[in-house]
């Protein structure tokens, strides 16, 4: 069976190619729309930017993503739009396009495919264009020509226009789903639809790759060229989709963007929203999941540590049923999990801070966008007459895995929330982590950067005013 | 594959002889706007030529080491390999050269080891090539190259320049004793010796010019075109000018000047770094004549990490001498400017001659010495970024100039007004040996204080310290010697179908020459500006180019195509005699007419065009037609100089630095288009910050990159960007016809200056007198922590 999407308002049904192609070669390679550009084939630039389309409350809404990291098959059932079909047909420039010109935005014009269609994705977005809002949307385009400023600029005007492909095209009928899989030249591509299917599925095939938005995944396709015989891609099982908030608790399914995911958490945890926006990119986060971060397990995996303080839980199923976890005894170490051969993870959940928790975390990088962590370090606690409460106090960066700082959480619950319990902390950290010295950090900065984020954390939280802070 | 660029027609008829719309000095929108904005641009990876083949470089995994064997037998069985080939077999060629004429201080001439295209004995850093392997497709040549064999045996390698200036370093070359490619001097050592003992104050300050990664976001790429019929090579490449480029290749292929072809589309940025022949290209126009097709290469990421030239990487110490009063008595750089594993071809140039025609900068010092050792390390080749030399000479002068203030206790300002070269000194003769034409540096020096609102920078300090944040504030006034005369082309042509070609050697790699070239061509003969094109990447269609490099383009373009357009009026008075029926001698050229003195009988330049393009018979020995290849003489190096002001906060905990504010006050002479000068300043700032903040190539101590990915070597991205005030304070340049100075590297001059001494101002509460760049967190906070220690 073929895969079926759209490419700018034109039904597709592909065959004949691996399914391990990744969409920027097929789009460059196959389609020959040239548009589209190759910048680093990692994830790390944007000028491979492409905007798809899946069914919204008020028609399709646009999402940017980066086509370098994204086989084929990933685009089931999906509206695609590139550059080439953001102009009319007669070559009336879209909105984005004109803002770019006016602007003065582009100037060697390699990065420009790719920042007009991440300013497309992010002009059909609700809410405002303040500089933080187009800084977020941007952070995933290197420009190396125009300092920024003037694609900044571009961005205040924009509005929500309609692509001039899909303007100008009656939107076609038929099913644009693709098959149960897909197959080419000894490899296969599963698109389960059920978690039923994908528990079979994984079963039957514990070798086979799983498959989630593949941001981690997609640097072995892109980079290494590996060609993975068989995959079990998770985004089509609609139940992993799931998003609940009930009964104080935060559930979100396995195949849940960081972007889907992020208006829940803004509104129960914002520090963890704030962090998680600084995962990667706009395009990776509208690819990447938990799950994914979760099953990597690599030590600088920025949402461990705040699912740890949070005491957050994993759930784990087979074809046999289904079993929570915590996160942190699902985590074993330096990318390893407790996860069985014939399990995946269904979902994650995370309880609601009670009454006068508090939750607080942070990311410390060479940048603030689009780079891996230094140190993250997430705390919960309750101060109650000044007292520490149940602190969790939960680092990643500082040794093999993220880890939960137990000598820091005994150094300072049930001691009064005050400079003097703080002063402890240094050793209590020392005690708890020898990370390592790289290219990223020294030893010393990082031991000393986790324990002035515990200062930072007892200053936010006791002067609300962190105007203190740089004194301390 | 050329790109013409053209702008689109005008809204009305009439628009486009309104002079003011797109005369001289308007910001005229960039022409290759609409074509870029839609994913039109014609880049080199684009190009799919019929049957091509596909071309994947085998890399040296170690920076050094010695050749044992390359197996390529079981690469050469895989499927669609069609050819790897080797340093054996291109033996026949010549090697890529370095062009850079200087000497050693003692007169003898600078070691210049031959670099094949492929290393063949040794090699000498990661991402040495020594094969090329060549598929039906881009996969299959992977998968082989990853099957071919090296057998290399390790040899220690050296990073660091003043490390393999040390005894016992690990040597790469056998011809040159301690790793020394040229020993450079400058500068009269006695009298900058007295005047440093009789200074009343000496500063010292050892500063670290971070190696760069250059990063343009086009990969490079390369298709080689060999016609066996005609004994014809054709590459399709990115250059910063075919005509150079193909003057090297000519001399690599051994072949005769008329049987090579340069052809270069849209180019996605280069920065100094696409403008010369790399082995790549060698080695696929070998494969092509080989196999008898077009060979295509484009390198990938992790690629263009190890083989893109890099930029900087000097060691410096800088000393100022002072009299009592702080007139600046002499300057002294002492250095190790590190050259990597080969001499490219301008390698030598950044912290050579370039650091002592910049460093004077806009001063008053009488005496300057300069001594750089370029060193060999195993690293990849060093040469050209944003600058070259122009941003790091007044870098080391702005940074000991705020450390002297400190020193001696006296106000920064006040330190530069006192040394500022005053306009009735100019022309100035610095002690660089340069002749300062034109400037006013105390005017924009006080224009730009004024922009930036020093007096309220108090006020700002204390809210950012209510927010536990350090301000710094810093002031980087600047003064850049722009490239060497060089030849230039001015071809201007009329075309079949009523539009006119300007053809010039400069090549816009992301600049827009199109729209002021074209501004220029019009206002000099009155030609609609939307019927101008622009020819500037085939090499058969020039007769000189300079290539754009070192700030030049508009100077050198513009008064090749201002004289050029001399002669086409020239012409075009003898030809309309003829028309009008009356002398050559009587006719004018007045706003695209040609007229008879004293009557009101013209003919516009377009319509004669249109006469002669319908069959005018003119006499034999006369023009026959108004078009003209000219080569320009050359104009000599301007003096683009201004001052910029930064502001930063700094979190003293974890060591972030924020530019919060940047302002810029900039004498780039007339300015033709406003818009693109001002987007140049913009992007130059943006490398300025980069350099400053993050951007930095770490080698482990194999000689292994860490920073070999845009994951780990930092680039500057959207919300690094502060908005950046611009002014243009123009002093028109004296030496030559547009009055114009050049603005391509002018932000970086700007931005490394005045943001480093912003954060050096901001950490003084801790007494730091200076921090090299990148000011990463680790480095400003480690910075903090050891100044507080030594305070305790
Ligand atoms: C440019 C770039 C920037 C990044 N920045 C960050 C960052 O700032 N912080 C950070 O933490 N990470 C970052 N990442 C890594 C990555 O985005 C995250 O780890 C992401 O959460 C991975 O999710 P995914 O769905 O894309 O995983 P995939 O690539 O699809 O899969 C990752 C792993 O998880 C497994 N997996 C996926 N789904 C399941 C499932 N349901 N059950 C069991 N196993 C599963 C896969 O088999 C694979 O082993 C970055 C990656 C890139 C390319
Ligand atoms: S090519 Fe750079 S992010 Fe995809
Ligand atoms: S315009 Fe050249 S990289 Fe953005």
């Amino acid at each position: 069976m073929p895969i079926r999407f759209r490419l700018n308002g034109m039904p597709r049904a592909v065959e004949g190619i691996s399914p391990t192609m990744t969409v920027l070669d097929y789009l460059r390679g196959v389609e020959r729309l040239t548009g589209t550009k190759e910048g680093c084939a990692e994830g790390d630039c944007g000028a491979c930017t492409v905007a798809l389309a899946k069914p919204g409350q008020n028609g399709p809404e646009f999402e940017a993503v980066n086509s370098c990291l994204m086989v084929v098959p990933q685009l089931d059932g999906r509206e695609v739009l590139t550059i080439e079909g953001l102009a009319g047909r007669d070559g009336t420039l879209h909105p984005v396009q004109h803002a770019l010109v006016e602007a003065d935005a582009t100037q060697c014009g390699f990065c420009t495919p790719g920042f007009a269609m991440a300013m497309f994705a992010f002009s059909q977005e609700p809410g405002g264009k303040d500089d933080d809002a187009i800084h977020e949307a941007l952070a995933g385009n290197l420009c190396r020509c125009t300092g920024y400023r003037p694609i900044v600029d571009a961005c205040r005007k924009l509005q929500p226009v309609p692509a001039g492909c899909l303007k100008e095209l009656p939107v076609a009928g038929g099913s644009m789903s693709s098959g149960a899989n897909y197959c080419n030249g000894g490899q296969i591509f599963h698109l389960p639809k059920s978690v039923d299917e994908l528990a079979v599925l994984r079963a039957q095939f514990p070798d086979a790759i799983l498959l989630g938005g593949g941001t981690d995944l997609g640097l072995r396709v892109s980079k290494e060229r590996e060609a993975f015989p068989a995959v079990i891609w998770t985004v089509g099982v609609s139940e992993l989709k799931r998003v609940s908030d009930k009964d104080g608790v935060l559930e979100f399914g396995a195949a849940v963007t960081y972007s889907e995911a992020l208006p829940l958490l803004e509104k129960h945890f914002p520090s963890f929203a704030a962090l998680v926006r600084r995962i990667g990119s706009r395009q990776i986060r509208n690819l990447g999941t938990f799950a994914g971060n979760l099953a990597t397990a690599s030590p600088i995996g920025d949402t461990i540590p705040c699912l740890m303080a949070l005491n957050a839980e994993v759930k784990l199923h087979t074809q046999a049923g289904s079993r929570w976890l915590p996160v942190e005894q699902f985590i074993l170490g330096y990318r390893k999990t407790a996860m069985a051969q014939d399990e995946f993870i269904a979902a994650v959940r995370i309880p609601l801070l009670g009454k006068d928790r508090i939750f607080t975390a942070y990311k410390l990088s060479k940048r603030f966008d689009q780079d891996i962590s230094t140190v993250v370090a997430a705390f919960s606690l309750s101060v109650t007459s000044g007292v520490v409460r149940d602190l969790r106090a939960a680092f990643g960066g500082m040794a093999a895995q993220a880890a939960r700082a137990k000598h820091v959480e005994a150094a300072l619950n049930g001691q009064p929330w005050s400079e003097d319990s703080i002063a402890r902390i240094d050793q209590a950290i020392a005690q708890d982590f020898q990370p390592m010295s790289d290219h990223r950090g020294a030893a010393a900065y990082r031991l000393c950067a986790a324990a002035n984020l515990v200062r930072r954390v007892h200053a936010e939280t006791t002067s609300g005013q962190p105007a203190q802070v740089w004194a301390l | 594959m050329t790109v013409q660029t053209k702008p689109p027609a005008p809204a009305s008829a009439t628009d486009d002889w309104a002079f003011a719309k797109f005369g001289i000095g308007q910001p005229v929108p960039r022409t290759e706007d609409p074509v870029l904005v839609q994913g039109q641009g014609r880049y080199t990876d684009d190009l799919q030529l019929p049957g091509q083949a596909h071309a994947v470089v085998v890399r040296s995994t170690h920076a050094h080491g010695v050749i044992r064997g390359i197996d390529t037998a079981a690469a050469r069985a895989m499927p669609g390999v069609l050819g790897i080939y080797t340093a054996a077999d291109l033996a026949a060629y010549g090697t890529l050269k370095c062009g850079v004429p200087l000497k050693n201080r003692d007169g003898s001439e600078m070691k210049k080891p031959l670099r094949p295209a492929l290393a063949g004995d040794k090699v000498r850093f990661v991402g040495d090539p020594v094969a090329i392997v060549v598929a039906e497709t881009l996969l299959q040549a992977k998968d082989a190259a990853e099957a071919v064999g090296v057998t290399i045996d390790p040899l220690p390698a050296v990073t660091l320049a003043s490390a393999a200036a040390k005894p016992g370093a690990p040597q790469l070359f056998e011809d040159v004793p301690g790793n020394v490619a040229l020993d450079y001097h400058y500068g009269d050592s006695e009298k900058v010796a007295a005047a440093f003992a009789q200074a009343a104050h000496v500063t010292k300050l050892s500063m670290r010019n971070t190696r760069l990664i250059v990063a343009a976001m086009e990969p490079r790429s390369a298709v080689g075109v060999y016609d066996k019929a005609r004994e014809h090579w054709t590459l399709h490449s990115a250059s910063q000018g075919v005509f150079g480029l193909k003057g090297q290749l000519v001399d690599i292929l051994k072949a005769p000047p008329e049987k090579v072809r340069i052809l270069t589309g849209h180019v996605g940025g280069s920065f100094g770094m696409k403008a010369t022949v790399y082995p790549e290209y060698v080695g696929i126009l070998h494969a092509s004549r080989m196999l008898g097709r077009p060979v295509k290469w484009t390198d990938d990421r992790s690629g263009s990490f190890v083989s893109d030239h890099h930029g900087r990487d000097h060691e410096v110490t800088g000393e100022l001498a002072l009299d009592k009063d702080g007139h600046f008595l002499a300057v002294r750089l002492t250095s190790f400017a590190n050259m990597g594993a080969f001499l490219a071809t301008v390698g030598p140039l950044a912290g050579t001659l370039n650091a002592v025609k910049n460093v004077a900068s806009v001063y008053r010092t009488p005496l300057l010495e300069v001594s750089a050792k370029c060193m060999f390390t195993n690293t990849t080749h060093v040469s050209a970024y944003r600058g070259a030399g122009r941003p790091e000479g007044n870098y080391y002068m702005e940074r000991l100039i705020d450390a002297a203030a400190t020193e001696m206790g006296l106000d920064r300002l006040a330190l530069r007004r006192k040394n500022h070269i005053r306009p009735s000194q100019i022309p100035y003769s610095a002690s660089s040996g340069m002749t300062y034409d034109s400037g006013d540096f105390p005017a924009i020096f006080k224009e730009a204080i004024d922009k930036a609102d020093i007096k309220g920078f108090a006020a700002r300090k204390r809210d950012s310290r209510k927010r536990g944040k350090l301000r710094g504030l810093g002031i980087g006034c600047y003064l850049e010697v722009t490239a060497p005369p060089n030849k230039e082309m001015g071809g201007i042509r009329f075309e079949p179908n009523g539009d006119v070609t300007i053809i010039t050697g400069t090549l816009d790699y992301g600049q827009g020459h199109a729209a002021p070239f074209a501004q220029v061509l019009s206002a000099q003969l009155g030609i609609p500006f939307h019927r101008i094109r622009l020819l500037q990447g085939d090499s058969d269609e020039l007769i000189a180019g300079g290539g754009t490099g070192g700030s030049r383009s508009i100077t050198a373009s513009g008064a090749a195509i201002v004289e050029a357009s001399a002669k086409v009026i020239e012409q075009g008075k003898a030809i309309a005699s003829h028309v009008l029926e009356a002398s050559a001698s009587d006719i004018e050229f007045d706003k695209g007419r040609f007229v008879i003195a004293g009557t009101d009988r013209a003919i516009g330049i377009m319509e004669l065009a249109e006469k002669i393009r319908g069959g005018l018979q003119l006499p034999a020995g006369e023009p026959q037609s108004l078009d003209v290849k000219h080569a320009s003489e050359s104009v000599p190096s301007a003096f683009p100089n201004g001052c910029h002001v930064a502001e930063v906060e700094i979190d003293p905990d974890t060591g972030v630095v924020e530019v919060v504010t940047y302002s810029s006050v900039n004498d780039f002479g007339n300015l033709i288009n406003p818009l693109l000068v001002e987007g140049q300043v913009h992007g130059g700032v943006l490398q300025g910050i980069g350099q400053a903040l993050m951007e930095n190539v770490c080698y482990d101590s194999d000689g292994q990159i860490l920073s070999g990915s845009f994951m780990d070597y930092a680039m500057p991205r959207a919300h690094h960007a502060p908005p950046i005030g611009f002014v243009s304070h123009p002093v028109p340049a004296k030496t030559n016809p547009l009055g114009t100075k050049g603005c391509g590297e002018a932000g970086c001059a700007g931005a490394l200056t005045s943001v480093m001494n912003a954060i050096v101002d901001a950490l003084s509460v801790y007494g730091i007198r200076h921090i090299d760049m990148p000011a990463s967190p680790a480095r400003v906070w480690t910075a903090i922590q050891a100044a507080k220690q030594g305070a305790a």
